[in-house]
């Protein structure tokens, strides 16, 4: 038996170790693939994240409403301090504490965290969009583990046997592959992504097709946000919260928006926050503002930005 | 759960683990580990049936107990017709209540009579079709006193069970099975590499050749009326090839599995695909399975006595039973009767035991007529998997049309296909194991390279089997058969 077991482990030395070496290649591979094409860029966030070279005094938070519509490059030149926008597309508030987690655990904490809040901030509905971004980092990773092991995409072997994870991403792999790793490098401005895009017919469609809706708030999802505003406070982090404009129509899609924005309210002033709501804003009148009914383009993002400058500015003052 | 997942991946090493560090004192304790371990297996894919499995187990125990001290002849037949009505009364309503009730309705409504009856909404217990017939043959053996019945329920179970063959075979007789439970099982480091070594080829053949063979079967009989009969043909084949991977693969992985445990198995696959007639392919292709129905039922049933048409009606019985054993649906039914034509120019010639050696014995290439021998079974075999993959027999009839028609003869065209041409390659290196192999029990039982050379080897089956599990066959598959 001792021969069995010794010859098993000799023989599967050199295969465990071209394993791990194969996974560790192909992470820093797909890790490189900060093209909009791949995961729409958030490898670049989540590499400078992870490099340690988050340095800024000024953290955007939040999700596609944060990415894409405020430009940090604006706000340093307004107030002259550095700035990134840390907002991540199409996922929750867990995904979106994640990054704010593991930016802290790598990098120097901000000053100020500007958190683009939303009506759908405590609908507590795990999105398992862009899965991909996290299979170059999750490996051995707990928090990332923590924060997507409700993922059906992943099972518990995935964060800790090497390869398994990429098993069925071939097409991921080959697209990377596809795609020229320098021509795509630099997709996002410290985390901004604005997009030139004229009002497309998304809402036009929605509206025939869908009926409004009433979203519920998840105690549990409240509870951790409160939570992160309690160690923020701890951290000395000043944090600031931002409700961002949606087109006007748009927002009769939820039924109650208004108490939902309400809530928003009250914990920023249970916790003593500026909380600065756009949704009754007249940007949100101007179609030609948005692409769609929740997301400025470039234009209207970049009034915006400057909107939010001025108001935070003045209420400094 | 899957041979071919990363939960086998653990599960075996800690079975093995337990069963030789930790229970290897005493074989009560061994043979309640395999029993515990088999139905933890089981239960994986749903542990609602493991009652059903218990409940055999439990019928058949006590009636090979009862016709032990019972020398009633009419009572010895009622225990056993009991062990007959309630085994194949559950492979009845979880297999074949369907079948049966839409072809009833189909047939009234075609006199006439309109019929509302729901068919129910069944899930088919995955492996039933082969415990049932190895606990069958148990009750059959102790009938015919060809066996001694047992009276450890827990060894007993633990035959009924066992988990390396519990789901897809080989279908194990209690004569071989059962006493290898009462003897004490001591390591033995031969057997178990030899094991490894079967597990391996077995892992190849499922995940490389079945599961890559399979995307391409399934493109072209999925999609068949946009192929010419030459692509027609080329799906045809690549299911030759993935109902052998799948199918022989999971039996070396279930052979190799139990000799890592101590046992023997029955070989299951003897290299089928070189058979040089279709009697031949019978004696080596799924041979638990024929040589089942030869002593059950074509014995019984007179077999090969008589005058020419009982003869005849015996082969038809047989093949058109095997058929419908592998699930209800009129194209295996076909599939058996064109087997069953094949068959018959061989046994009213005579010749049906004619090739019983291993082709080219005595020499490394066939001569001519061996090679002719071989490629036209092979080229029957492949036509007859048509009714095997088709999903109705519509379906297999306009498949044939596609093949014999003029476009059979015009360039086959189809997506990927240089990927299908490197996965034809595959198969290609991998017949040519199977036929340096062909005097073996399996390809690999004995490789005749130096150590290095054949260490390399298993490094390259090592990896071809994790490249293709990580981003060519996709999710760990189910093996065919399972839905049998």
């Amino acid at each position: 038996m001792k021969k069995f077991l010794r010859n098993i482990l000799l023989f599967s030395a050199p295969i465990l170790v071209v394993l791990f070496v194969s996974d560790f290649k192909l992470s820093k591979y797909l890790a490189k693939q900060e093209s909009l094409d791949f995961c729409v860029g958030e490898n670049q966030t989540w590499n400078d994240i992870f490099e340690g070279k988050m340095n800024y005094e000024i953290a955007i938070y939040g999700n596609s409403r944060a990415w894409v519509q405020i430009d940090p490059k604006i706000i340093e030149n307004s107030t002259g301090k550095s700035c990134y926008n840390f907002g991540i597309d199409g996922q929750d508030l867990d995904i979106q504490l994640l990054r704010h987690q593991l930016y802290l655990k790598n990098n120097t904490a901000p000053k100020t965290i500007i958190y683009v809040v939303d009506f759908a901030l405590f609908d507590g509905e795990m999105s398992e969009y862009n899965y991909q971004q996290f299979l170059p980092y999750m490996f051995w990773n707990k928090e990332i583990k923590e924060s997507t092991k409700s993922f059906t995409t992943f099972t518990f072997l995935d964060y800790y046997i090497p390869m398994l994870r990429f098993q069925n991403e071939k097409m991921l792999i080959d697209k990377a592959t596809a795609l020229n790793v320098k021509d795509t490098i630099g997709i996002r401005t410290q985390g901004y992504k604005g997009f030139d895009k004229v009002w497309n017919t998304d809402f036009d469609n929605a509206k025939k097709d869908k009926t409004a809706i009433t979203i519920n708030v998840d105690e549990e999802q409240q509870l951790k946000f409160e939570a992160f505003l309690e160690d923020c406070k701890l951290k000395s982090i000043e944090v600031i919260l931002v409700v961002p404009p949606i087109y006007i129509e748009g927002q009769k899609f939820v039924l109650n928006h208004n108490s939902l924005i309400e809530n928003l309210k009250l914990i920023a002033k249970k916790h003593q926050l500026s909380i600065f709501d756009y949704t009754k804003d007249s940007i949100c009148m101007s179609k030609e503002m948005f692409y769609n009914a929740g997301h400025l383009n470039k234009n209207g993002a970049e009034i915006f930005t400057k909107k939010i400058v001025l108001t935070i500015q003045k209420e400094k003052n | 759960m899957l041979f071919n997942s990363i939960d086998f991946a653990f599960f075996l090493p800690i079975v093995f683990g337990l069963y030789w560090f930790v229970f290897n004192k005493s074989l009560k304790l061994q043979n309640f580990l395999i029993v515990a371990a088999s139905y933890f297996f089981y239960g994986w894919w749903d542990w609602r049936f493991l009652f059903l499995i218990l409940f055999s187990t439990i019928v058949d125990f006590s009636i090979g107990v009862k016709l032990k001290n019972e020398e009633n002849l009419l009572k010895r037949k009622t225990l056993l017709w009991s062990s007959i009505i309630i085994n194949l009364g559950f492979l009845g309503v979880f297999k074949y209540y369907n079948f049966f009730l839409d072809n009833f309705i189909s047939a009234f409504s075609f006199l006439g009579y309109e019929i509302n009856a729901n068919s129910l909404n069944i899930i088919l217990p995955v492996g039933i079709s082969f415990y049932t017939f190895q606990t069958l043959s148990y009750t059959i053996d102790v009938y015919k006193k060809q066996l001694e019945p047992t009276n450890d329920f827990i060894a007993f179970t633990a035959f009924v069970s066992f988990f390396p063959q519990l789901v897809a075979g080989p279908i194990e007789r209690a004569s071989n099975l059962l006493p290898q439970f009462y003897k004490n099982r001591t390591f033995d480091y031969q057997k178990a590499t030899d094991g490894l070594r079967q597990i391996l080829w077995g892992l190849f053949k499922k995940i490389v050749i079945a599961d890559s063979s399979a995307e391409f079967a399934n493109l072209i009989f999925n999609n068949s009326e946009n192929y010419n009969g030459s692509t027609l043909f080329i799906g045809a084949l690549f299911f030759t090839f993935q109902i052998y991977g799948d199918f022989s693969g999971y039996s070396d992985i279930a052979i190799g599995t139990s000799r890592l445990f101590g046992f023997d198995l029955k070989q299951n696959f003897a290299f089928p695909y070189f058979s040089r007639d279709i009697s031949e392919f019978w004696r080596r292709w799924h041979i638990s399975l024929s040589t089942w129905f030869r002593d059950y039922l074509y014995i019984p049933l007179g077999g090969s006595r008589g005058n020419t048409w009982f003869k005849i009606r015996n082969t038809f019985i047989i093949f058109l039973v095997s058929g419908f054993w592998h699930g209800a649906n009129w194209t295996f039914i076909a599939w058996g009767f064109l087997n069953a034509l094949y068959f018959l120019p061989l046994l009213l010639l005579n010749r049906n035991r004619h090739n019983l050696d291993v082709i080219a014995n005595d020499t490394f290439f066939p001569n001519f007529r061996d090679l002719f021998g071989m490629l036209s079974t092979f080229t029957l075999t492949v036509l007859a998997w048509v009714f095997f993959r088709a999903k109705d027999i519509h379906h297999a009839f306009s498949y044939f049309q596609g093949i014999f028609s003029n476009s059979f003869f015009d360039w086959p065209a189809f997506e990927n296909s240089t990927k299908a041409f490197n996965i034809g390659i595959i198969i290609l290196v991998f017949i040519s194991i199977e036929w340096f192999g062909r005097k073996n029990l399996y390809a690999l039982e004995i490789i005749k390279l130096p150590k290095f050379l054949r260490i390399l080897f298993y490094y390259l089956l090592v990896f071809l089997i994790l490249i293709f599990a990580l981003f060519f066959a996709g999710e760990a598959k189910e093996f065919i058969y399972f839905q049998f």
